[in-house]
């Protein structure tokens, strides 16, 4: 082919090339996606307010979703 | 040792089987004032997922929140209507559902609750009521999860930043 080199060969069919491809191409997932699955919500009550109010629970945490406090829950079984 | 605040689930509470079991029970009244309450309780929590950004106890002292409960059903449409949270139809029907619902609470001891056509107009009251109620919490389940999502995205509540750790209780 005109124009094409050895070298230009080399690198198009080269798999060292396909790896670095594969990994920047390759996304991780996004923090949030995996928080949002996580989560539940629970009423409680707040003492900033004094009232009870949405907590969001992720991971061990609820989050009040009108102060932002939070406290660690753990489910009564 | 974990802070306990007596949490409950956030589905706990199903207004359409405690509705149903008392118009099953023949309490059509009770159904009635039952399900205006699930309608005002969540139209007036709602507020409180509608801002932006998180409230402290300076901006919502005692005196605000008792002031503000005290505003009642209509007030409390009329700020959704403006902030938005809900269309004018919704706007309507709960105006007239409450109209309807106030007639019947006015005049509880001058109407006859045995009369079939009372019974079924408070049952069609309290259906109406129904429809609403779905239609107003599916609004608040949205304001919730909105709000829980700004929360998942917010560095400080994650602890990440230096200011995050200074800010958090």
């Amino acid at each position: 082919m005109v124009g094409v080199t050895d070298k230009m060969v080399c690198k198009k069919n080269c798999k060292c090339n396909e790896e670095k491809a594969t990994s920047k191409t390759l996304k991780k997932p996004k923090r949030q996606d995996l928080d949002m699955a996580k989560e539940k919500y629970i009423y409680a009550f707040d003492p900033s307010i004094k009232k009870r109010v949405v907590f969001v629970v992720r991971n061990g945490v609820a989050v009040s979703l009108v102060t932002g406090r939070r406290f660690r829950y753990r489910p009564r079984r | 040792m974990p802070i306990r605040y007596h949490p409950t689930d956030f589905n706990a509470r199903d207004y359409k089987k405690e509705v149903m079991g008392e118009l099953t029970n023949k309490r059509e009244l009770n159904a009635l004032f039952l399900i205006h309450g699930y309608i005002e309780a969540y139209l007036f929590d709602l507020l409180f997922y509608s801002g932006r950004g998180f409230l402290d106890k300076d901006s919502i002292s005692e005196k605000v929140k008792k002031d503000v409960q005290r505003l009642g059903f209509e007030a409390f449409l009329k700020i959704h209507l403006i902030l938005n949270n809900i269309d004018k139809k919704l706007y309507d029907d709960c105006a007239e559902f409450n109209s309807s619902r106030n007639d019947f609470a006015h005049k509880i001891i001058t109407i006859n609750i045995q009369d079939e056509e009372t019974r079924n107009g408070i049952i069609k009251s309290v259906k109406d009521g129904l429809g609403i109620c779905k239609r107003v919490l599916r609004i608040y389940e949205k304001a919730v999860k909105k709000k829980s999502e700004t929360i998942a995205k917010s560095r400080f509540i994650l602890g990440k930043s230096k200011l995050g750790q200074a800010k958090l209780g």
